[in-house]
């Protein structure tokens, strides 16, 4: 048998260059493993998935153009075998849960790659899922918890953007009162003090991005 | 009353102007100049009841004592009456001047947080983006250089090192997300100052039991901008961290007052004072006291500090209403130069 056909082929998606240059250094020294590919953000990720059929992808969420989550959902969507681990800075509960939904087999933070990485790539091209007890807790943590409705993620959206009540009334076309009550609802939802307390549980859940 | 001192000052004024006029025999020009001072002065302060009462006053004053109302040969002089309005229409619009660019200064001080908001947003999402990114890819070619390294202690040492980096790029990684979020995790202010109180008394090596600390609120707590409520956290966590530390105090005091024109804090202190010369230069940044007055100026806060050796200090945070909580200023004043559009205001305070 020989070497190259063993060797698990990898594609690295990550918009920033230092990181992907990171990755390639950690897989260089693998001997069961090769970066065959490299894109910048999703949609690259998508047309290089397409020409390489690779047989583990390194997903990064936050990408310019096309996110993790949507390049993620259009490749499983064509090729339900995928396995895709996604690689991010936060554990935000939320944040898993969507990339889970849209096919991830594995979620790693980005803080604990060095460690991490490798083992993570063999086990899921060996068929497991693998998730890291830092982010499997959060996960847990937040299980029963009602979800906020997609309106009250862009209130909340809207909150952490500095906006007051009446900018965001203005913005989604809804009145002031309809808005204080979403706030409400989100506060509850959430177990949140007040607004910033608020944003700060989204930022942390990944219900929204910095 | 709202401004009852206001009022009661521009009574207090014009009764002493009408009486040093009549003694001086002052010119109705002269007294009429003096009498506006006093009707502006009111109109600003107080309520729209008392600004009408101090101008009809005002009026009555200045017809009955000052102008003739009729001329030598008997008739009507025409010219009490246009006095009496030209007197009236002029402090009407130098109030609403004045109310004007007072309320065109809070905007532009409200709108300064907003850009502050903004601003550290934006580098919370730089640094994300850039500084913690690299970082992390640099980890990653350490540790494929460390997999290079044959077993033994080059290999240890760089493990170490790398796990402790691994920590470094984690409290980077959280500080990142602080930015974006407040430093006080609630919005309630005596809240915030109650905990930071608990947390400076906390264990210290204290050869003396730690100060008895309270918080009194007074007034309807209300909603504080973020970035106006970081600064107000960042103040009364200086000056009680001066009571806790240096003061040795045995009692501290904060008290939050929650005006419908003012927003105060007050921290005091029973210890041992700080020299008053030291107070107003603030020495080499001791007390951080320079650190507050800039971070209060920031805010169009006026900071106050009273302190002598032997009987404690004190520390007064006063912020205007409208800036504080992000409202119009109150209701009352000349109404034709308030804006038309206002949202409806809750009748609190």
């Amino acid at each position: 048998m020989s070497a190259d056909h063993a060797r698990i082929r990898i594609l690295s998606v990550d918009d920033h260059p230092l990181l992907r240059e990171g990755v390639a250094a950690l897989l260089a020294s693998q001997p069961d493993m090769t970066l065959i590919a490299e894109a910048s953000n999703g949609r690259e990720a998508v047309e290089q998935f397409r020409i390489h059929r690779p047989d583990i992808t390194l997903m990064d969420l936050q990408m310019p153009e096309m996110n993790g989550v949507d390049a993620m959902m259009a490749i499983c969507g064509e090729y339900p075998a995928a396995r895709i681990i996604v690689l991010t800075t936060y554990a935000g509960d939320v944040q898993v849960l969507r990339a889970l939904k849209a096919g991830a087999r594995g979620y790693l933070l980005k803080g604990l790659l060095r460690k991490e990485l490798l083992e993570t790539i063999r086990l899921v091209h060996a068929g497991q899922k693998r998730m890291v007890p830092e982010v499997a807790t959060e996960l847990a943590e937040h299980a029963a918890d009602d979800a906020l409705s997609v309106r009250e993620i862009e209130v909340l959206r809207l909150i952490s953007g500095g906006n007051a009540n009446k900018e965001i009334a203005a913005q989604l076309s809804i009145t002031e009162e309809t808005v204080k009550g979403h706030i409400k609802n989100i506060l509850a939802k959430l177990g949140a003090n007040d607004r910033t307390h608020a944003v700060t549980i989204g930022l942390k859940r990944g219900i929204i991005d910095l | 009353m709202r401004g009852a001192a206001h009022f009661f000052f521009g009574i207090i004024g014009l009764a002493l102007i009408t009486f040093a006029a009549l003694r001086l025999n002052l010119q109705p020009g002269a007294v009429s100049l003096l009498y506006l001072i006093i009707v502006v002065f009111v109109s600003l302060g107080a309520g729209f009841v008392s600004s009408i009462a101090v101008s009809l006053i005002a009026v009555f004053g200045l017809n009955y004592f000052f102008i003739q109302r009729y001329s030598s040969s008997g008739a009507r002089n025409p010219l009490d009456i246009v006095a009496t309005v030209a007197f009236l229409i002029t402090a009407w619009v130098i109030t609403g001047m004045v109310a004007r660019v007072r309320k065109l200064t809070e905007a532009q001080l409200i709108l300064r947080f907003e850009e502050r908001l903004a601003e550290r947003t934006r580098i919370a999402r730089e640094l994300h983006d850039t500084l913690l990114q690299s970082f992390q890819g640099l980890m990653l070619h350490f540790q494929a250089v460390n997999d290079l390294l044959p077993p033994g202690k080059s290999k240890e040492a760089l493990e170490n090192v790398l796990n402790r980096a691994d920590q470094a790029i984690v409290e980077g990684r959280d500080a990142i997300q602080n930015l974006r979020s407040s430093t006080t995790n609630t919005n309630e202010l005596a809240q915030a100052v109650a905990a930071l109180g608990e947390e400076l008394a906390g264990p210290r090596d204290g050869e003396r039991p730690p100060a008895t600390f309270r918080v009194s609120v007074e007034g309807i707590p209300r909603d504080l901008h973020p970035i106006l409520r970081d600064d107000i956290y960042r103040i009364a966590r200086e000056a009680l961290r001066n009571a806790f530390r240096h003061a040795q105090a045995s009692k501290i005091e904060a008290d939050i007052t929650y005006g419908e024109r003012l927003l105060r804090l007050r921290i005091r202190d029973d210890g041992k004072g700080i020299d008053p010369k030291l107070l107003d230069a603030g020495r080499d940044g001791h007390w951080g006291l320079p650190g507050m007055r800039e971070r209060a100026q920031q805010i169009g806060a006026q900071l106050d500090m009273w302190s002598e050796v032997g009987a404690g200090t004190e520390v007064e945070l006063r912020i205007p209403g409208p800036v504080a909580y992000g409202t119009s200023p109150g209701r009352g004043r000349f109404p034709l130069f308030r804006k038309k559009k206002e949202a409806p205001q809750e009748a609190n305070g």
